[in-house]
């Protein structure tokens, strides 16, 4: 009997990378990191209902929970006095931001709250043209009042990101440059139960998110 | 003059002229333009309500389900919500109705009475009413009836009170002038609005005692109910403490042969209480119902959508008791020695009933005992049954109805009343009816009680 040694056929080899990949790809990797982060951001749209209607007043969308600073803007998000009324109705706010007060009526208002996030504060009475500001350095639902004019309402909702909208007259809202993950939703309205959805936001793109509340 | 035999012997079927007279309304179009809904939302024909109609009413004039969302004209704000977090710092917030919150009720009549010198007449507009609801904030509601003409007078407020509602519902409270929820039926919900019910509204004439639970008493009241198993049904019950003043059959027999005996019960009044509140005592009632089926007593399990089709359907059952007792005046003794006691005379109106839905059929009646007991001694019991069917047709703005009354006083003859009529709903608001009562045999020869049939139409607006 004889035996041949049958050499094992020569294996497939792979392609040799060209030499210079390695830089390459060390290149490619800086050149993302230096990117802006809202280049590798989502947005989340949807809508907010109730009963099949859009939601009346407008309600605030928002992330919760991010386990991260947020610093506040700079410049003061400003509420006004007009007409009887405070402009806007509602306004989310990043904890920490400083809120001026206008009054633009011919008559004059004062600002306080009995919400406890805020000390209860009371800015006092003033006319028209002045404004007085005031800090919000705790999260939560604040109320704000009128002494003069009882009829006046507003609320400040203050959050812990900036990752938040108010909705629109249809009920819609948009949050964008928010970095992917997965995130807990959730919608604050003045009247019915609050409501939360958990949302994948991709590196790019949009992810749709609806909500329809309840009384 | 033996007063007390005048009162027996002249006045059953003058006072029956006054059982027989139209009495407000309830159907009140301020609710429609407030939620801009039709009359039959809450009517199976006004003033008659359906069960949700029952659940509005039970729930201080608010829709059951998301009141605020179903209101179309806006009310007026006194302080924003919010202010109730600064309570007690504050004042509580409320609200004021912002629209229209009056309604008109007119009446107009053609009746034919064979046995009558006239015969047969028109009584031009014969009745127009002003009504007038609304809430006032999320807890208190305010409701009246007010005659503004009456066969050719002036009239007077029916009824006229505020209440409040606790979020439960266990408890409520209102006060003013308005009919008891002691009342076996309401009057004022009646679908045939010819002859009123005689449970309400029979006085016990020898005794001088012209109590009725209708049109009102001046009071005030506690209320409350508990939904049932499943949100079906429910408990309903009440207590009240009234004046127990004469009812209005006084101010309806003034031109009649007992005037001068109410003329001389108003003097004996005067001089002893104030004006025909004769007495210092009050009188109490309490009452108790339970509904086995249909929809719960303050409209849970209903839809959230306001429904005008098929509505008035309910199968249900409703065991109701009540007692009210009450003192009034009378007068005691005879001939030289008689005299009126302001306490003459201790009462008590107590009875069952029972109120069936049966999909397009409603059956209800009842049985209720009168009793007066005078302090020199008389006595004096009548029991009056009563069973009425209401029929809802293919055509729902047709519907029949039949009522059957029997009065066993054991100081007069037993008689029996029956009722028949047919209304038709021109519009929501516009109802055409024609009525007609027969009377037994052994009932009084009197107008009343005579076989009489009217036409009639009301407008409502």
């Amino acid at each position: 009997m004889s035996t041949s040694i049958v050499s094992p056929p020569r294996a497939r080899q792979l392609p040799r990378p060209p030499r210079q990949l390695p830089l390459v790809l060390l290149t490619v990797g800086l050149a993302l990191s230096l990117l802006p982060t809202s280049a590798l951001a989502g947005t989340i749209t949807g809508k907010v209902q109730y009963k099949g209607r859009p939601i009346k007043p407008e309600a605030v969308v928002y992330i919760d929970s991010l386990n991260k600073h947020f610093p506040p803007p700079s410049k003061p998000v400003v509420i006004d006095q007009v007409k009887m009324k405070f402009v806007p109705h509602v306004t989310p706010i990043v904890v920490g931001t400083t809120v001026r007060f206008l009054n633009s009526d011919s008559v004059q208002h004062n600002v306080f709250t009995p919400s406890k996030v805020a000390d209860k504060f009371n800015l006092g009475t003033w006319p028209s043209g002045q404004s007085k500001n005031y800090t919000f350095k705790r999260p939560g639902e604040v109320v704000l009042l009128c002494k003069v004019h009882p009829e006046m309402e507003a609320y400040v909702v203050v959050l812990t990101n900036p990752f938040f909208s108010t909705t629109t007259r249809d009920g819609s809202f948009t949050i964008t440059a928010v970095p992917p993950g997965t995130y807990t939703l959730k919608v604050w309205h003045e009247k019915r139960k609050p409501a939360t959805q958990t949302v994948t936001v991709p590196a790019s793109g949009n992810v749709q998110v609806n909500f329809n509340l309840r009384r | 003059m033996n007063t007390t035999a005048a009162l027996f012997g002249i006045s059953l079927g003058s006072v029956a002229i006054w059982l027989a007279t139209a009495v407000p309304a309830s159907a009140i179009p301020p609710f429609a333009r407030k939620y801009h809904t039709s009359c039959l939302t809450c009517h199976v024909t006004p003033p008659k309500l359906n069960a949700f109609g029952r659940a509005f009413k039970n729930r201080g004039y608010r829709m059951p389900g998301d009141d605020e969302e179903l209101i179309k004209e806006k009310q007026v704000p006194i302080g924003s919500p919010s202010w109730k977090r600064v309570w007690p710092e504050g004042t509580w917030p409320s609200s004021i109705p912002g629209g229209n919150y009056f309604g008109i009720d007119v009446e107009a009549n053609f009746e034919v009475n064979p046995s009558a010198a006239v015969t047969n007449s028109f009584d031009g507009i014969g009745e127009v009413g002003l009504l007038f609801g609304g809430t006032l904030g999320e807890s208190f509601s305010f409701y009246s009836d007010i005659e503004l003409f009456e066969n050719g007078s002036p009239g007077g407020i029916g009824r006229l009170f505020v209440q409040y509602s606790h979020p439960s519902n266990y408890f409520n409270v209102r006060i003013g002038q308005f009919e008891p929820r002691a009342a076996p039926f309401s009057n004022h919900l009646r679908l045939s609005r010819f002859t009123g019910y005689l449970m309400n509204l029979y006085p016990t004439v020898p005794a001088g005692n012209f109590f009725g639970f209708s049109p009102n008493q001046k009071g005030v009241e506690i209320w409350g109910g508990k939904e049932g198993p499943g949100k079906k049904g429910g408990l309903m019950w009440s207590a009240g403490v009234v004046n127990g003043n004469f009812g209005g059959a006084v101010e309806a027999l003034e031109d009649s042969p007992l005037s001068d005996l109410i003329e001389e019960l108003e003097l004996a009044a005067d001089t002893h209480g104030n004006g025909l509140d004769v007495n210092s005592e009050k009188d109490f009632y309490f009452q108790a119902s339970y509904k086995i089926g249909g929809l719960g007593v303050f409209g849970s399990g209903g839809s959230d959508v306001l429904v005008q089709a098929k509505n008035w359907r309910d199968n249900s059952l409703t065991l109701n008791g009540y007692y009210y007792r009450g003192v009034t005046g009378a007068f005691v003794g005879d001939g030289p020695t008689e005299d009126f006691s302001p306490n003459g005379n201790t009462f008590y109106r107590t009875g069952v009933t029972f109120d069936a839905w049966i999909y397009d059929l409603n059956v209800f009646g009842g049985w209720q005992r009168n009793h007066d007991s005078i302090i020199d001694g008389r006595i004096y019991r009548n029991d009056i049954t009563m069973v009425e069917a209401n029929y809802v047709t293919p055509w729902p703005w047709l519907q029949p109805l039949v009522r059957f009354e029997r009065v066993r006083p054991d100081f007069a003859p037993s008689f029996t009343r029956t009722t028949l009529s047919l209304s038709m709903m021109i519009r929501a608001n516009v109802v055409f009816t024609v009525d007609g009562v027969v009377s037994g045999k052994q009932a009084p020869e009197l107008r009343p009680f005579d076989d009489r049939f009217r036409m009639g139409l009301r407008v409502y607006f």
